[in-house]
């Protein structure tokens, strides 16, 4: 049957995710950090398994979807150079990529950034310690929902 | 508790709350297709393709009435205990495309649909209604569908609603979220109340949408599956029906592909489809059945929805509780209902309509944000049509919102801001782009702003209407009794059948008729003696708003 979720860990900048390459995790990296700005007492993107979450991600998309959105990582890294800021997106300081990205929310490319914004948004605040900052405890509620099974029979 | 001495079954907290009674078959009859690597053959009476709201129901009863049946299902078993109340882990596993089903039109909307057995049952909101009256009434009207008058579905809805022990959400389990927007509405005088969900023991983990780790969501994975396979029956896991074997216009099997590569040959007089309302209609179209009408594929609605944020100085950890745990059904009647909308941080943060510092920082509140939702019964329509390179399973949704349900959204967003804004609110966030946060109990740039319908940012959680139903071949895919128009043994058993939007959550719609279904192939009459509930859901709906498309 199923296998569990598998464990997640930490996947920093130089890290070899399955499913996706040095360069796009990378991209990946630099995007997330833009888009969803953690600062302290957040961590940093690359210090959660942001990453690995979304190469799952990845991993269980249809294979357009999956094309696609390897596709628009590289798209994002090469596209301020066609706007006229003179370096890829990882090379640009962060309010330049700020505002790299909301000039292309405000365009015809909103839709695929929007996506790209959830699917960053919702790998990087699915790590256990940042959504345990914000005050769910998911391992709390597996550990009452298994006395509960437990006690009285349920499936 | 008692179900059926005195002919009344209690829907009150008790019967909520009581996590007791869960029905374990002596066997578990699952076949896991991983590991069918050869061809197999075997006989039954009647094969049901997709083993959801639709399929599961019809499944049972039928193997209860003494047929041999076999379930194709294309999804996983899941366990409970796999269940990891973390929506981004669960996500990809128990969604169809990892969530990202996305139809084409304006604006995009994510469509998200279950694949596992039990179907997208395993990762609803658990919110049960029944059929309204006035709707019923329009399908009379403009379908022929004379017996599926409220009365005549009485039986049915009963039975439905026993086996999922449908009952009410009580207060103390519906969380912070619903308890500010019940505060709200009822300062304004505006008529709601708790919701009616299929659980059994609901302690309020709060991620029905991901699978419900307490077992208490009774999704029929583990209500009629179960009985299922006690009565016989053997539901076949990760296993793709690929097409019908005919003879004729004569169904005589069903040719499946496992997941670990096997066929499976099902011989069977009678199959029902039921593999939901975006697939069941390219299944048909693959087998070149179903499409004389012109209408196979189209007529789709979707109930689009929306979520709304309000920022309060007091927790509410919307987390906690039953997610859909309340409704305001004030504007029912112009085809808007309010219901709840609430989940993990993850979940919130997906959908927050911010970037940069700003997203951080509506994050970093995210215990003090309430977060609810605005569902429109659409007059939009869309269509289904292949996914070129995607082989069999692959699906393209066309639907673009009309004028008509964008100004249904604002009205409704409208309504909720206001109802935040009694409850003491401090912000309101919008899923609308170009319009700022709203702050200190002003609506006015909302009031003022003309809405397009490419500025929202909408779900859907309930497509229905692709094989509608009808007495005219010429209109409908199927007949009243839900068979396949001019093809014998051939019936259809999901959302797809549902020849109008509801304006309430489906899944009763959907099994009832399944069950209604199964009773007829058994040649069997309704069901007597099944217990009448103690209170049932009454949503204010009196005239049906929905358009009937060609």
């Amino acid at each position: 049957m199923s296998a569990r979720p598998s464990a997640t860990a930490t996947a920093g900048p130089s890290a070899r995710v399955p499913g996706l390459g040095r360069r796009e995790a990378a991209i990946f990296l630099s995007f997330a950090d833009t888009v969803l700005a953690p600062r302290p007492p957040l961590p940093a993107v690359a210090d959660t398994d942001a990453l690995a979450a979304f190469a799952r991600f990845l991993g269980a998309s249809p294979g357009p979807n999956r094309i696609a959105l390897r596709a628009g990582l590289r798209a994002l890294d090469a596209g301020p150079r066609a706007l006229g800021f003179r370096r890829g997106l990882c090379a640009l300081a962060p309010e330049r990529r700020l505002a790299y990205v909301q000039r292309l929310q405000a365009g015809p490319l909103a839709g695929p950034v929007k996506a790209l914004v959830g699917l960053a948004a919702v790998s990087y605040y699915g790590d256990d310690r940042v959504m345990g900052l914000l005050g769910y405890d998911a391992d709390a509620r597996l550990a009452r929902a298994r006395e509960l099974r437990e006690r009285e029979g349920r499936w | 508790m008692n179900d059926t001495g005195d002919g009344v079954r209690p829907t009150g907290e008790r019967a909520y709350r009581d996590g007791t009674g869960t029905f374990h078959p002596p066997q578990r009859r699952v076949e896991d297709g991983r590991r069918q690597r050869v061809g197999r053959t075997v006989e039954v009476d009647a094969c049901v393709i997709g083993s959801g709201a639709g399929g599961a129901p019809v499944a049972k009863e039928l193997a209860e009435g003494g047929m041999r049946v076999a379930v194709l299902e294309e999804g996983d078993w899941w366990e409970t205990e796999q269940f990891n109340a973390r929506p981004r882990e669960m996500m990809p596993q128990l969604y169809r495309d990892a969530g990202q089903v996305v139809t084409l039109g304006t604006p995009p909307i994510v469509l998200p649909l279950g694949r596992a057995v039990g179907g997208t049952t395993v990762v609803n909101s658990g919110t049960c209604f029944r059929t309204p009256g006035p709707v019923l009434e329009l399908w009379r009207r403009e379908f022929g569908l004379e017996a599926l008058g409220e009365a005549e579905l009485e039986p049915y809805f009963r039975r439905v609603e026993r086996i999922l022990n449908v009952s009410q959400v009580p207060p103390a389990l519906a969380g912070r979220n619903a308890e500010v927007v019940r505060r709200g509405a009822e300062r304004l005088g505006l008529s709601g109340d708790y919701l009616y969900r299929n659980v059994r023991g609901c302690v309020g983990t709060g991620v029905c949408a991901y699978g419900c780790p307490t077992g208490a969501k009774q999704h029929v994975g583990i209500t009629y599956l179960p009985r299922a396979w006690a009565a016989g029956a053997v539901t076949y896991a990760s296993t793709r029906a690929e097409r019908l074997d005919m003879a004729g216009n004569q169904v005589r099997g069903v040719i499946a592909r496992a997941a670990g590569g096997g066929t499976l040959r099902v011989r069977c007089p009678r199959v029902i489809l039921s593999c939901g309302t975006i697939h069941t209609p390219l299944f048909l179209r693959r087998q070149g059945i179903g499409g004389a009408s012109g209408q196979l594929a189209r007529n789709l609605s979707i109930h689009p929805a929306t979520g709304v944020r309000a920022g309060f100085d007091e927790r509410i950890d919307q987390w906690d509780g039953v997610p859909q745990s309340y409704y305001v059904d004030a504007l029912a009647d112009e085809g808007i209902m309010l219901e709840g909308a609430a989940g993990p941080p993850d979940y919130l943060a997906m959908s927050t309509p911010h970037t940069g510092p700003e997203h951080r920082e509506t994050m970093l509140r995210a215990r003090t944000l309430a977060s609810f939702g605005v569902m429109v019964s659409d007059s939009s329509r869309g269509r289904v049509v292949r996914a070129p390179g995607r082989g069999r399973g692959g699906a393209l949704v066309r639907y673009d919102l009309d004028d008509a349900d964008t100004a249904r959204f604002k009205r409704g967003i409208e309504l909720l801001c206001d109802i935040y804004w009694a409850a003491g609110a401090r912000e309101v966030v919008l899923p609308i782009a170009g319009l700022p946060t709203l702050h200190d109990g002003d609506s006015g740039p909302l009031r003022r702003a003309r809405v397009r319908a490419r500025d929202l940012t909408l779900m859907a959680f309930h497509p229905l209407g692709t094989a509608r139903a009808g007495a005219d071949p010429a209109r409908a895919v199927v007949d009243p009794g839900l068979a396949v128009h001019g093809v014998r043994g051939l019936y259809v058993s999901d959302g797809s059948v549902v020849p109008s939007s509801l304006g309430v959550n489906p899944q009763i719609t959907i099994m009832a008729l399944a069950t209604r279904l199964a009773f007829a192939l058994l040649g069997a009459p309704a069901p007597a003696g099944e217990p009448a509930p103690e209170h049932m859901a009454r949503p204010a709906i009196h005239r049906a708003h929905a358009a009937v498309g060609g």
